[in-house]
């Protein structure tokens, strides 16, 4: 609805104008330096180092997986919001085809981090043995392809038709994607759910969660979003993307307030579900997490990735400029990584919290690799989608 | 003013306000840019839908709902604070599933539900009192014409004669001038 103003001059389409050369090469070098402290180690001691790995994988994987999952809510519900800020999703969530190759130290290594995989343990668990149909080697390779197939092929795909069109302005791409959105949201949802429960909850193949996809997934799109609105802020401190608005930040704000409810919720539900009931085989996830200096952690955790960010959100001014939105941004950032913290080192550290070294050189080391990779991917097309029939709705956006 | 029709002629009835109708949204959002730079307070705008952006256009400024919704979602997580510790830990204590008196998780749900249903009270209710509603009669329905149209295909600036601004000669035409039609007067009774 917006046939109220008459005047409407189609925005400039916009590229990186400055070399990003530099930039990306010091990225590379620190990606490429951490990345081998963190392998050196891995020498010293094998199984804390390649948790910290998965730590660090997990991190940018949900993030990445979140921001393909925006990309194609907004072609599902046919959003006009969305078109300015649209590309930096894409861009974001293209940054799995790093992430396809940073998994093969972690398929490598499997027997150090997922006890299920290793072929003692079947020999003597018969909760195992019971569980093989899904716990087994060859339907675990059948879900990885699936996973990393449909992740990297669909978000290239969203990502090149969209770029294509800046170059014809076809309204025949922004169709086809969106026939295809519905169709990636069922792919999404089962790749998210079931990478979550493969790489995660089977940290410790006794216990389950039915909630435990929707926690990962709550945590990932919260998290990508606040994401976007970091690239989407540094790259208008730069001068770019200029009919990005202040209506433009306060949906991003609003989304980010809503995703920060739904983690609560979904993280509140699942625990006090398992506390309710009282069952050994589900407590023993909180009761590890309840341990010692963990439990500062565990609600560190609540007012952290909720709390804070919640109260911060709630006035309608904090949403509507994007400096104090990307303050939010990078605390819930911050606090994503403590989630994973959170849920991956209490298995191998079970006394109390404990920071390793690679914790920190594996996160810097994978984030140089992905940020080098991001910086390139936004650099190598236009930074919105100049000629996406709903732009003009976008620009005039009023909420 | 051949514009103005036939209640104004009897001159003895008090005008309550000027009503105006326009043609079509974009013209009465534009319309309402300029009645709003001219100063005026007590005017408003009517529509059969919401027209994005008029909040700017009619320079409203940011409503205060959410202030009465935040002392809603207050009182309720207090209410319901209250509400459960009071009866389990002090009046009527009793060991449920061994879990403590004083159990935070399984006080949740309600701390939420009451938050939520506390905020939405307020909420409407703020709205409604804001509005000065419910009211069984307005002045406003003293003008036909906007009874027929304006939740049909109508779009009014109705302004008040209470206004610094207004002027019995100058209102009116300004009013022509933004190219509205049916430039009424409007009795108080």
């Amino acid at each position: 609805m917006s046939d109220h103003s008459h005047t409407y001059t189609p925005p400039e389409p916009e590229r990186l104008t400055r070399d990003i050369g530099p930039l990306r090469k010091k990225l590379l070098v620190v990606g490429i330096v951490a990345l081998a402290l963190t392998a050196l180690g891995g020498s010293l001691d094998r199984v804390q180092t390649l948790h910290s790995y998965l730590f660090a994988f997990m991190y940018f994987f949900t993030i990445a997986a979140g921001a393909f999952f925006w990309t194609i809510l907004h072609y599902a519900t046919n959003g006009n919001w969305s078109v300015v800020v649209r590309r930096q999703f894409e861009n974001i969530a293209n940054v799995v085809g790093v992430l396809v190759i940073a998994f093969i130290p972690l398929l490598i290594f499997q027997h150090d981090i997922w006890a299920w995989t290793r072929p003692e343990e079947l020999a003597t668990s018969e909760l195992l043995q019971k569980k093989q149909p899904y716990l087994g080697m060859t339907f675990y390779a059948v879900r990885l392809l699936f996973y990393f197939g449909f992740f990297f092929l669909a978000a290239r795909f969203y990502r090149k038709l969209s770029i294509v069109q800046d170059g014809d302005g076809s309204i025949v791409h922004s169709w086809r994607l969106r026939w295809w959105s519905p169709l990636s949201i069922i792919g999404f949802g089962i790749s998210i759910t079931f990478s979550a429960i493969d790489w995660l909850m089977a940290l410790d193949y006794h216990w389950y969660s039915t909630m435990w996809g929707v926690y990962v997934f709550a945590g990932a799109a919260q998290s990508s979003m606040a994401a976007c609105i970091l690239v989407v802020y540094a790259l208008r401190k730069h001068g770019y993307l200029k009919p990005v608005t202040s209506e433009h930040a306060h949906i991003m704000g609003k989304l980010l307030l809503a995703f920060t409810v739904f983690w609560a919720y979904i993280a509140f539900s699942q625990y006090m579900l398992i506390w309710y009931a009282n069952i050994p085989e589900e407590t023993v996830f909180f009761i590890k997490r309840n341990i010692g200096s963990w439990t500062y952690l565990s609600i560190f955790l609540v007012a952290g990735h909720f709390v804070i960010p919640f109260l911060y959100l709630l006035p309608q001014a904090v949403k509507k400029s994007f400096g104090s939105l990307g303050v939010i941004a990078v605390w819930i950032l911050f606090m994503h990584a403590v989630d994973y913290f959170w849920i991956i080192m209490p298995v191998v550290r079970p006394a109390g919290i404990h920071l390793a070294w690679t914790d920190l050189t594996a996160w810097i080391g994978l984030g140089g690799i992905v940020l080098y990779y991001l910086v390139g991917l936004i650099g190598g097309a236009g930074l919105f989608p100049s000629r996406n029939p709903r732009l003009e709705e976008c620009v005039k956006l009023t909420n | 003013m051949a514009i103005l029709s036939k209640v104004t002629d009897s001159l003895e009835i008090e005008a309550w306000a000027i009503g105006a109708e326009f043609p079509s949204a974009a013209a009465v959002y534009e319309a309402a840019q300029k009645v709003r730079d001219k100063g005026f307070k007590w005017w408003d705008v009517y529509s059969s839908y919401p027209i994005h952006g008029m909040d700017a256009a009619m320079g409203l400024g940011k409503s205060w709902v959410s202030a009465v919704s935040l002392a809603g979602a207050a009182t309720g997580l207090t209410t319901a604070v209250l509400l459960e510790t009071i009866p389990s830990v002090f009046l009527y204590p009793m060991i449920v599933q061994g879990k403590p008196y004083f159990s935070l998780p399984a006080f949740f749900p309600i701390m939420f539900e009451l938050t939520v249903l506390f905020t939405a009270f307020a909420t409407v209710f703020g709205m409604l009192g804001f509005n000065l509603l419910p009211r069984l009669h307005h002045p406003l329905f003293n003008w036909e014409r906007f009874c027929q149209k304006a939740s049909d295909d109508g779009f009014f600036i109705v302004i008040e004669t209470a206004d610094p601004h207004y002027n019995a000669e100058e209102t009116p035409k300004l009013l022509a001038s933004l190219g509205a039609t049916n430039v009424t007067l409007i009795p108080r009774d």
